[in-house]
């Protein structure tokens, strides 16, 4: 029972670090008419950004750890596929390269 | 030594051995009165000695003896081509050539083509492996019979051979030089159909100029089908030929490729008695040889000239199959069905994921790469159905339990992968990706991105902090959530409310404000009516060429306020053309005329008068159903209460309408980032014929992009690419030809469907719902065919937003290959129109004039009446 609680608020943390990212992306996605956008954009990172807050601080101090982990782990996740894209991507292009 | 050169009429089909199997055929058909162009043959026994002279035995030798063969073929065609030619072959070939040139003027040019000595060979010959070169003149002869016979020694050649088990040291060629003949018009004929393999009809293909373009496929031909008996012509069609070779140029000019004069491209090349003509030659040869021919031909100064006759080889021939399991990428086919050209399909590939293939020039998805993703009992034959048509065949097969684990693995991965791209989409507004203009005019201006780096950069390698409207590739696959709301809201009604029409729920995901496709409709419109208000204008539209119109109108001053209204659309809509996804298609910016074109038969239909009825249709159609269903679901428990299954239902449908919209509104980007990269292609390819390195228009797109780097970089030149660009062209011309299979190394059922009788209805799957009755009208091209009267049928083999103003007129839309998410489906739900998609072949089995009832519901289109007359 205590691992499927924790598993749970793994996946939570999952989720809530995609919309943690989706909101701070927002900044950039709305940046064009930002003037009159900024207060959804600080909407968006306050409401996520404070609900991964109040998870982790209202979380039971041993299943903490699972929904950090959750939430930092995509945030790594994230950063690696992009990284694993281009370096694919980019190696193809090599490879070609490498057929003149 | 034999003699070294042959007056080609006196080679026979005795001498394939010593003239080569080309030679020996014109020279017989020479010696019966058939009008072959003069010519003379340097025979097999000089390229012999020749090679003799040189040496070049061991280096053959090595050939076989493996190491690097490009390095040896290299050093072999460049001691052929800087060999010096004997005293007495060199007198006995100009000599040869001056008694050609007598009473012809020096000005004469010639043809230098090889001719192979063996049965094997000649069919490499036929590949392309070969070099032909034109208009040589006296200066250029010797080098070009050189290089001819160089051209033993292309990797290509020798690779055949070395396959075929053919010994490279037993080989030599003849090459045949004739008069060119100055032709105004030429063309191919076939005395069997190579696509039906009909033996009852003779095919002919002519454009203006030399045949080369259409052997090439460099032009669409026109082309006219006629009846064996009695020669009836049965069929003819004229074609837009924009371009044409000349054959009257200077020997050695860089370009031969021109554009055809805009009064002369829709200008049948053929009259009646020439097709005749044509047609009894052509016979003479077949009833020569004892087999179906492949005659090419031309006429010049109003006499006909055949310049070459062999037989069809395709006819009874197998295609090659891959070995595996591929099924046709729909996402592409359904945009266009033609074969994309080897460079456009070379950088597709790029970007794409492993499991991907290029099969006669379109794209096919391996099926082993999928299989393991689908946790069903299914065989290959319904899983290759269930992916192309989206659904079962028969009812969901029983779950295969233990392919569950991998499958929730790449499912979770997948929703990993997209998953904030997908949280970023949500409540844009509707112009979140117009910044991505800005991004593709910086990636054009950078001279350091080549064409498959802007590919990348615009479509998948965005950089670190990039905003998502600069990403609509990735907006595009991300949109495919389309499909779990739909199913979650098709799955409510069918739960909630039974008793509802079946077509509810496309209904309720159709007119949505905002998708471009149709808003790129409005904006024709709206210009069709601005050239309504100016007589000036819509006179110039209806009774001139699109390009003539266009170059008229530029000098009109009441075409103005027309012209800055083209402009203003051509800012938005430009990068927009028919078969987008081809890079070697013009868009709209380069060719205006193309607008023009889809304005004038506009223009013709009469649409541009009066509001929009078509969308205003398709938004009430939604509110209808919404009202259907509140009254539907009203008699359900606490439905009263706030309407709680309403509210649901309203959200799925919602969010299923914003993921269609962005679907499309997100192509409407991505196909931009294309055109940029079409740019960067012909800005390398317009250095390269400034060098040299290529001598026509729109070659490059017939290379790979490793190659253009190549040329590029100097390590490839003219002569190592040109017989690798001819072949590729001819293979491009045969697989247009050729309709592209949906599957490779499976057996549809859908396959075996559409070869009922079309008496039964064709079936298809709807794609917009309704039902509608009126005349077929067949168009293969939306810029070339007869426009559309309002309330026709539009059957179509694929549409794109070329094809967009049709459906402003049509009543309901036909498509041979196409989805609910595919440009017909879309644009039809916005126009509240029918419309059946993946009818199989409809364009061969509906013929323009009949009647037709289109059941978009029932999917399925029934002939009511064949055509009048």
């Amino acid at each position: 029972m205590v691992s499927l609680a924790s598993a749970g608020l793994f996946a939570i943390g999952v989720y809530v670090s995609i919309r943690v990212l989706a909101a701070l992306y927002r900044i950039a996605d709305l940046w064009y008419r930002i003037g009159t956008d900024w207060p959804r954009v600080a909407r968006g990172i306050v409401a996520w950004g404070g609900a991964a807050l109040a998870v982790a601080l209202l979380a039971e101090d041993g299943r903490r750890a699972a929904f950090l982990c959750g939430l930092a782990g995509y945030a790594v996740l994230h950063v690696v596929l992009y990284v694993a894209t281009r370096a694919y991507v980019l190696g193809r292009l090599r490879a070609r390269r490498r057929d003149l | 030594m034999g003699r070294p050169v042959l007056p080609l009429t006196d080679a026979t089909i005795a001498d394939v051995a010593v003239a080569g199997g080309k030679a020996a055929h014109l020279g017989a058909l020479a010696t019966r009165g058939f009008p072959v162009p003069p010519g003379f043959v340097v025979t097999a026994d000089a390229c012999r000695d020749f090679f003799d002279a040189l040496a070049l035995a061991p280096l053959i030798a090595g050939l076989a003896a493996g190491g690097d063969p490009a390095a040896r073929c290299a050093e072999l065609r460049r001691r052929i081509v800087e060999g010096r030619l004997g005293g007495p072959l060199v007198h006995a070939i100009l000599e040869a050539h001056a008694s050609l040139l007598r009473g012809n003027g020096d000005g004469v040019l010639c043809a230098v083509r090889s001719s192979a000595t063996a049965e094997d060979m000649e069919r490499a010959s036929f590949a392309g492996q070969h070099g032909t070169y034109y208009y040589v003149d006296a200066v250029r002869l010797l080098e070009m019979i050189r290089h001819c016979w160089a051209s033993l020694f292309s990797l290509e050649a020798v690779s055949y051979r070395s396959t075929h088990g053919i010994d490279h040291a037993s080989v030599a060629m003849a090459v045949v030089v004739q008069e060119m003949v100055p032709s105004d018009v030429s063309g191919v004929a076939f005395t069997a159909n190579p696509v039906t393999g009909s033996r009852s009809e003779i095919v002919i293909e002519s454009s203006w100029g030399m045949g080369a373009a259409i052997v090439d496929g460099r032009v669409t031909p026109d082309r006219y089908v006629v009846a064996r008996d009695g020669l009836a012509i049965r069929e003819q069609r004229t074609a837009e030929k924009r371009f044409m070779v000349l054959s009257r140029v200077e020997a050695g000019a860089g370009h031969r490729l021109v554009e055809v004069p805009h009064d002369r491209r829709r200008v049948q090349t053929l009259a009646a008695a020439d097709v005749r003509t044509v047609a009894e030659w052509s016979l003479r040869c077949e009833k020569h040889f004892g087999a179906p021919q492949d005659v090419e031909w031309a006429f010049a100064d109003g006499r006909f000239h055949l310049l070459q006759s062999r037989p069809i080889t395709t006819l009874d021939r197998d295609e090659r199959v891959p070995e595996g399991r591929y099924l046709l990428f729909k996402p592409l086919a359904e945009n266009f069905t033609d074969p994309l050209t080897p460079l456009t399909i070379d950088l597709l590939l790029l970007p794409l994921p492993l499991g991907y293939r290029a099969i006669r020039g379109r794209m096919y998805m391996n099926l082993d790469y999928v299989r393991p993703l689908v946790p069903l009992r299914i065989s290959d034959e319904d899983l290759a159905a269930a992916l192309y048509l989206g659904s079962p065949a028969e009812g969901l097969p029983p779950l295969a339990p233990l392919k569950l684990p991998v499958v929730l693995a790449a499912l979770a991965f997948a929703y990993l992968a997209v998953g904030v791209a997908r949280a970023r989409m949500r409540g844009l507004p509707d112009d979140f990706m117009d910044g991505y203009r800005a991004l593709c005019r910086r990636v054009e201006a950078d001279p350091a991105i080549g064409p498959a780096e802007a590919l990348l950069r615009l479509w998948i390698l965005p950089a670190p902090i990039e905003p998502i409207g600069n990403l609509p590739l990735i907006v595009n696959g991300s949109s495919l959530a389309f499909a779990p709301w739909f199913g979650v809201l098709s799955w409510m009604l069918r739960r909630w409310a039974p008793g509802l029409r079946p077509d509810a729920a496309s209904l309720l995901c159709a007119g949505s404000p905002g998708v471009l496709s149709a808003e790129m409709g409005r904006s024709l419109r709206d210009l069709a009516a601005e050239a309504r208000r100016a007589p000036d204008v819509a006179a110039a539209l209806a009774e001139q060429g699109p390009a003539h119109a266009l170059a008229m109108l530029q000098d009109e001053p009441s075409a103005a306020l027309f012209l800055a209204r083209l402009d203003a659309f051509l800012a938005i809509h430009g990068h927009r053309a028919v078969k987008e996804f081809e890079l070697q298609s013009a868009r709209w910016e380069e060719d205006p005329a193309a607008v023009i074109a889809l304005l004038r038969n506009y223009l013709a239909a009469d649409a541009g008068r009066g509001p929009a009825p078509a969308e205003e249709k398709s938004v009430r159609a939604r509110k209808d159903a919404e009202d259907e269903v509140r009254r539907a679901l009203a008699p359900r428990p606490l439905e009263k209460l706030g309407g709680p299954r309403w509210r649901l239902v309203r959200f799925a449908a919602t969010r299923a309408r914003d993921y269609l919209k962005l679907r499309e509104n997100s192509r409407f980007f991505h196909i931009m980032g294309f055109g940029v990269v079409r740019k960067k292609v012909l800005a390398v390819e317009a250095d390269l014929l400034r060098a040299g390195r290529l001598k026509c228009k729109d070659d490059a797109f017939f290379l790979l992009w490793s190659e253009l780097e190549a040329l590029r970089g100097g390590h490839l030149g003219w002569a190592d690419v040109e017989d690798r660009i001819r072949e590729r062209r001819l293979e491009q011309a045969r697989f247009a030809r050729l309709p592209p299979p949906k599957t490779f190394g499976i057996a549809t059922r859908r396959a075996a469907e559409a070869d009922g009788a079309p008496g039964d209805g064709l079936r298809g799957q709807c794609a917009s719902p309704g039902r509608h009755r009126g005349i077929a009208r067949v168009i293969l091209d939306p810029t070339q065919d007869a426009p559309l009267e309002p309330g026709e049928v539009l059957v179509a083999p694929y549409t794109d937003p070329a094809w967009t103003p049709l459906f402003l007129v049509a009543g309901a839309t036909v498509v041979e290959v196409g989805s609910y998410l595919s440009h017909a489906g879309t644009v039809a739900r916005e126009f509240g129109m029918p419309c059946l998609v993946d009818v199989a072949d409809c364009t061969r089995l509906i013929p323009t004039g009949a009647m037709v009832d289109v059941d978009a519901d029932g999917g399925v289109v029934r002939i009511v009446e064949p055509p009048r007359g």
